[in-house]
């Protein structure tokens, strides 16, 4: 096919175009680059089952501590695994008389270390999102203010100073995102104590003295926030010792 | 004609081979595609070197797409209507603008002059005469592809329409107005004038 002009130059053009080939370098960056798409496409599919599928599992087996944590404070479920019989404080175990929603069964446990329990329920006249520290004290706040005090942080001190343990130890409670897996006292860099992250909630025990930080680290070690631990109460008052 | 050397009896085979991701068949296909797209671009934008990205483009599309394709003997006709919608995107671009404008310098610096294209012209480098270029840019996208599916593809009016999704009626008047703006773009016709001055001295 001879394209009708007079320009034998324009007419060279159309033949030398209609004969061009491509390179085999070409031909083989064409196969690669449609190889890499055709796997990135599989494994894009493999990679949305497996979110669905971990999402699904997370959301009812290991709620998402931040997630289940904002709900409860917003009025949500309680976040955590059920609590076992006669671990509750005294006056949650009998909370007939008391105002807890649901309770005793509403009242969840967080996590746990050495015998000292963070627990969360719900306060049956407020709706307000309780936690319980071992069997010293408790907290309620409504949910503003739940977000102020966890506004821009990955980590949250609730109590210290609580206890003793069987041995004599001092108890900190707390919460964390779930950024956080593990938690860890240390003394300069020397690690005094770690407890792990359950349920968005943390206990550690440590030596009564003082301590100088703790730390928040994420699932591959690094730190995520070091809170300063130094002001913390690391001691306690008992009868026998007095106080002062 | 072009298509039909290039529509040999075991394409239809091999298209339903690579379906089935045969390493072979696949090789094949990319190889059909690149070449359809590349002669069409390289018409078009009168530069292999334009053209290849377009081409490549346009392969990796259809070994991505070869199981939508529902009829393999229709394989050329899809692969033409790729091309053609990748190089008119190409050339609506801000990048196919922005050669057109280095394509525009290089004339006016007369760093090229328009030259003899022999055995090298083939190579990786082809390219147009700066001349030729300029007036395949001037030429409106659809007309100048009309004209490279005709010219170097060898499509008929009616194939030409239903690449370019246009009644037959439309395929050749763009099929004769792009030549008639080729016959009188007078960069083209200075081109011959020169070219038959050289010749005569």
């Amino acid at each position: 096919m001879i394209p009708q002009t007079s320009n034998p130059e324009l007419r060279r053009f159309y033949e030398e175009a209609r004969a061009l080939e491509p390179s085999e370098g070409e031909v083989a960056h064409v196969l690669r680059r449609a190889g890499e798409l055709r796997r990135t496409g599989r494994r894009r599919e493999l990679l949305v089952v497996a979110l669905v599928v971990t999402a699904l599992a997370t959301a009812f087996v290991f709620p998402a501590s931040r997630d289940a944590l904002d709900s409860f404070f917003a009025g949500g479920s309680v976040p955590g695994t059920r609590a076992e019989p006669g671990s509750l404080p005294t006056w949650l175990e009998h909370a007939g008389k008391l105002p807890v929603a649901g309770a005793p069964r509403s009242v969840r446990l967080l996590a746990e270390q050495d015998g000292q329990r963070l627990f969360a329920y719900r306060a049956a006249s407020s709706g307000w999102a309780c936690l319980a520290f071992g069997n010293d004290s408790d907290t309620c706040s409504d949910s503003a203010q739940w977000e102020r005090l966890f506004d821009g942080h990955a980590l949250l001190k609730l109590a210290s100073g609580v206890g003793p343990t069987a041995d004599g130890r001092v108890a900190v409670f707390g919460l964390a995102r779930s950024s956080v897996v593990r938690v860890e006292l240390r003394d300069a860099r020397t690690v005094v104590a770690s407890a792990p992250v359950t349920n968005g909630g943390w206990v550690i025990v440590a030596e009564q003295g003082a301590h100088d930080s703790l730390v928040g680290l994420d699932r591959n070690g690094h730190s995520v926030e070091a809170l300063d631990a130094r002001d913390w109460t690391w001691t306690f008052c008992t009868r026998e010792s007095g106080c002062g | 004609m072009a298509q039909k050397k290039l529509m040999e009896p075991g394409v239809v085979a091999a298209v339903e081979r690579a379906c089935r991701n045969d390493p072979e068949a696949l090789e094949l296909v990319a190889r059909l595609a690149l070449r359809l797209a590349l002669r069409t671009s390289a018409a078009m934008l009168g530069s292999r070197q334009d053209a290849v990205d377009i081409a490549q483009d346009v392969a990796i599309d259809v070994l991505h797409g070869l199981r939508g394709l529902r009829d393999p003997s229709r394989f050329d006709a899809w692969v033409h209507r790729i091309a053609a919608r990748r190089t008119l995107r190409y050339l609506r671009s801000r990048r196919g603008r922005a050669r057109a404008e280095r394509t525009l310098e290089e004339l006016e610096e007369q760093e090229h002059p328009a030259t003899s294209l022999g055995e090298d012209a083939l190579s990786e480098q082809w390219s147009a005469a700066p001349a030729i270029r300029q007036a395949l840019a001037e030429l409106p996208p659809r007309q100048s592809l009309a004209l490279a599916l005709r010219y170097v593809a060898g499509l008929t009016d009616s194939e030409i329409a239903e690449v370019l999704s246009c009644r037959r009626g439309t395929a050749c008047s763009l099929l004769s107005r792009g030549r008639s703006a080729l016959r009188a773009n007078p960069l083209l016709v200075e081109l011959r004038s020169s070219l038959q001055g050289d010749l005569s001295r």
